[in-house]
């Protein structure tokens, strides 16, 4: 990031941040060795996109557009999704892969035990309609229930530290859910398999409750309460 | 005998000089006679005398001291002059040995071209290593050394180019023509929007395009019709080293990604096309492999049951395939079925080419794979039976794989180990104490 802001300072104009670097531009900022040349583009295997690609005039373009080999992770099955495939890479640990499959396999069978008693205990039809019985939606809005908006940064002035509020990046706000909802499954205190755990937590952060959601509002209020330094930011 | 352009452009450039010194009374010592070369080919229309002599030194007479020569052209007129004699020796060297060579592989020396040299070293001295650079090879010297720019100044001293102080004239020309056209867009795009309503929105769309994407442009459906952007599709800027070599300049990378972005700049504009010749002068047609390479047909056996093999790498993996149509869904790994893999990944990542091609329960697989660990040979496998698939499926089903990167070779190799490192990249702990 350091190199782009070099490079439009040099060039004497602001390059908007959703203006993506171009390849030409990229293979001239070296970053760190890259077997393929920055024109490749990631594979498009969802049949959505290309259908609409297409339809469009753009896919008379890809013609000319190399694409790098489709990662071992990628597929186009049906069963596919990106986000579980992020969160099982979380949940690995020393690389080994199958076993976090294993354990997010595991975690969603609980799931779905815990919703499908709940539907067939609950009495009428309305009561029924609110239990959300797919564990792969449960994950995805349990972790975007969790995602923090601020988070607080240490800047020391004048010899005293101040905990300074500033927005968190998407990416960041994310990976930051993910942690505290991990390490609430791994907690140590309790002797209970991960997928256990974890299934619990994700259906109480997924309704809103629970020690992850909590620790995002303690956090929050720590912004708030530090709001008085906040342009510590910029000054 | 072949000489190239450049040489001979710089030949010309000298004899225009010995033309205007000669008027001026400025004699040249007649130091070597230079038939011999081909050197004269090029000085042969100008005039017989000035053509057999080879400029070594100059003087001028005394009583036209009036003349002056500026320092940087007695500089100039020296560089070249000794480029030339450089040159020469490079050139006849070249000659005799080309000559011993064809005597040594036992041929004529007058019909031995360059084809037959390259052969005649892979012949000799035999190469295993891979960089072409770092292979013996013999070429005429005009290919192996760089060319020399013409004199860009006159007999004072005075530059030719209004840029030349900048260091880089040719490649700031180009820079300064790419903001001229820019300029001349911007006006086209104020004149088109005639009407009162739309010439608000235009000067907006102007201050959009300079801050913003293409994108943002379609989203403003009034210019659509008019819009005219460039077609650069199927072709590349010029690579820096391809730049340098036409210009004959040194170019900066941080001056080159200026360029760059320059270019980008001109395209994104709604009426780029207008410019295109411009443009395009500057970029070259790439190629994709799908299209460079033709599908191989399907094959039959005595049954009739249409078949088609291809070997597929990966890591250290490799995986032989046989395809085949008419089938039912049989999968064979090594004698096993798709059990043969414990992982769910690898049997998923199998199966990908298969079920993204629809032919998942219509052909039947037949597989060996050897060598690496089970992931590379799953990915061996996977790119083994995509490339053999693009028999079967239709020409868009086979650019459709190719854009879901299942015709891409992954040639990626675990990177070594580094001395004095814990891994490839890893360090050992440092503490000072």
């Amino acid at each position: 990031m350091a190199l782009f802001k070099q490079a439009t300072t040099f060039l004497g104009f602001s390059i908007p941040p959703h203006k993506k670097l171009t390849a030409a531009v990229k293979s001239v900022l070296s970053c760190r060795t890259a077997y393929f040349p920055a024109e490749f583009q990631k594979p498009i295997t969802d049949q959505d996109v290309l259908k609409e690609l297409e339809d469009s005039s753009e896919f008379e373009n890809l013609k000319f557009q190399p694409f790098l080999p489709a990662p071992i992770s990628l597929n186009s099955s049906v069963f596919y999704d990106e986000f579980k495939e992020r969160f099982t890479r979380y949940v690995m640990k020393g690389g080994q892969k199958k076993l976090a499959r294993e354990l997010l396999e595991k975690t969603f069978y609980e799931i779905k035990k815990i919703q499908l008693k709940k539907y067939y205990e609950a009495e009428t039809d309305s009561e029924r309609n609110e239990i959300e019985c797919n564990p792969l939606v449960i994950l995805k809005n349990a972790i975007e229930n969790c995602t923090p908006m601020l988070t607080v940064k240490k800047v020391s002035r004048g010899g005293s530290v101040y905990q300074v509020p500033v927005p968190v990046q998407e990416k960041k706000a994310e990976y930051l859910s993910i942690k505290w909802m991990l390490e609430a499954a791994r907690d140590k205190g309790s002797r209970v398999h991960l997928p256990i755990k974890l299934s619990k937590e994700l259906i109480d952060a997924h309704n809103g409750e629970g020690r992850v959601i909590k620790k995002k509002q303690d956090l929050h209020k720590l912004c708030e309460a530090n709001r008085a330094y906040a342009h510590f930011r910029w000054s | 005998m072949h000489f190239t352009k450049g040489l001979r452009g710089l030949c010309m450039g000298l004899q225009d000089l010995r033309l205007f010194y000669a008027g001026q009374n400025i004699t040249f010592k007649k130091v070597a006679q230079a038939g011999k070369t081909n050197y004269s080919i090029s000085s042969r229309s100008v005039s017989q005398a000035r053509s057999e002599t080879e400029l070594t030194t100059f003087e001028m007479n005394k009583h036209s001291q009036k003349a002056k020569i500026s320092k940087a052209m007695k500089a100039y007129l020296q560089r070249s002059v000794e480029h030339d004699k450089f040159m020469e020796t490079k050139i006849t060297e070249y000659e005799i040995g080309k000559r011993h060579l064809a005597n040594m592989m036992g041929e004529d020396p007058q019909t031995f071209t360059q084809d037959d040299i390259n052969e005649a070293l892979k012949y000799l001295m035999p190469s295993g290593l891979f960089e072409p650079k770092a292979r013996p090879s013999m070429n005429h010297p005009l290919e192996d050394y760089q060319k020399m720019k013409e004199a860009e100044f006159d007999e004072l001293g005075r530059p030719y180019h209004t840029l030349f102080y900048t260091g880089l004239p040719k490649f700031f020309s180009i820079l300064q023509q790419i903001s001229f056209k820019a300029q001349e867009l911007d006006s086209l795009l104020y004149s088109t929007g005639n009407k009162p309503a739309e010439s608000k929105l235009l000067s907006e769309l102007v201050m959009q395009f300079r801050f913003a994407a293409t994108s943002y442009l379609d989203e403003l459906a009034i210019l659509k019709d008019t819009v005219v952007v460039c077609n650069i599709h199927g072709s590349k800027l010029f690579t820096k080293e391809k730049l340098e070599e036409k210009l004959l300049e040194k170019i900066s990378d941080k001056l080159y990604e200026h360029l760059c972005l320059s270019f980008e700049r001109l395209i994104d504009h709604p009426y780029s096309a207008t410019v295109g010749d411009f443009i395009m002068q500057y970029r070259e047609p790439v190629t994709i492999s799908l299209y460079a390479e033709d599908i191989p047909e399907l094959m039959y056996n005595e049954k009739g049951v249409p078949y088609m093999t291809a070997t597929g790498l990966r890591k250290k993996s490799k995986a032989e395939v046989t395809v085949y149509g008419q089938g039912s869904g049989k999968f064979t790994v090594n004698g096993k079925d798709i059990l043969y893999f414990d992982s769910i990944q690898d049997r998923e990542q199998i199966m990908f080419p298969l079920q993204y091609t629809g032919l998942l329960r219509s052909v039947d697989v037949e597989a060996t794979a050897e060598g690496g660990g089970h992931s590379g040979q799953a990915g061996a496998i996977r790119y083994a039976i995509s490339s053999a698939l693009k028999s079967f499926v239709s020409p868009s089903m086979a650019e459709k794989m190719r854009i879901a990167g299942l015709l891409t070779r992954d040639a990626r190799k675990r990177e070594r180990k580094k001395p004095g490192q814990r891994r490839a990249r890893a360090k050992y702990t440092w503490k000072k104490r």
